[in-house]
């Protein structure tokens, strides 16, 4: 999995809104991912 | 508003690390749970949050409580935050009732200004650690709860931290968890 489930965790503990958890912890970890991925080729 | 925890037990791989413990956490009232490393701290602050089941007992919500559920500005052991952001993200992202000027104004007052518009990935450990106090106590929230919240900051930062939180605790509970008590005799101490 991509996402760390902890901060799903920290996401739900908090209660965060929906479009909340895809804009700030979806999309920037998605991000990261695939520039770390390049970045090793 | 008070939180029962009543006669909790669990046990990981036969190791029972709860025994029937029992606690009423109430408003305006700072409790400390404290104890040795592997004692069960955290897995009490995770059956209060309710991600975790005790295997007997149970933790619920006593009085005139209009909600089946709680906010708890939280601090989890590890920091969780999206390294990527910077501390205003972090903090700003987790409630739609925040304002980015609020959530700096109150990040100002544990961090240098400088600190805030790097990635969190880019702070030091304690710097982390400042940002998940801010971002537990900015939220509205009905009770904070810290899980080794001072762990990794300087005396000077943990000082910081405990008057910060004490000014940020208002009407309800407060329940932290802590190796170390010194600075914290204003709460009640339970040791695990």
């Amino acid at each position: 999995m991509i996402v760390d489930k902890n901060l799903l965790e920290m996401a739900k503990v908090y209660r965060m809104p929906t479009d909340r958890v895809i804009k700030y912890i979806y999309i920037p970890e998605i991000i990261s991912f695939i520039k770390n991925k390049f970045s090793k080729k | 508003m008070i939180i029962e925890v009543k006669e909790v037990s669990k046990s990981y791989g036969g190791k029972k690390v709860l025994d029937n413990f029992s606690l009423n956490i109430e408003s305006e009232h700072a409790y400390v749970v404290t104890g040795k490393p592997g004692c069960g701290m955290t897995t009490l602050v995770r059956i209060i949050l309710g991600l975790e089941n005790p295997d007997s007992g149970n933790v619920g919500l006593l009085g005139d409580y209009k909600y089946p559920y709680i906010v708890s500005g939280t601090v989890f052991q590890d920091d969780r935050m999206v390294q990527s952001l910077n501390a205003i993200d972090n903090c700003f992202m987790v409630s739609s009732k925040l304002f980015r000027e609020t959530v700096t104004e109150e990040l100002l007052k544990l961090l240098p200004e400088d600190a805030l518009l790097k990635p969190v990935k880019d702070l030091t450990k304690g710097q982390r650690r400042m940002v998940a106090i801010a971002r537990a106590c900015c939220i509205p929230n009905d009770v904070l709860i810290m899980d080794e919240p001072f762990d990794g900051l300087t005396e000077d930062e943990r000082n910081t931290a405990i008057k910060f939180i004490r000014d940020k605790q208002g009407s309800g509970p407060l329940f932290i968890t802590a190796r170390d008590i010194h600075g914290l005799e204003f709460a009640r101490i339970i040791e695990l």
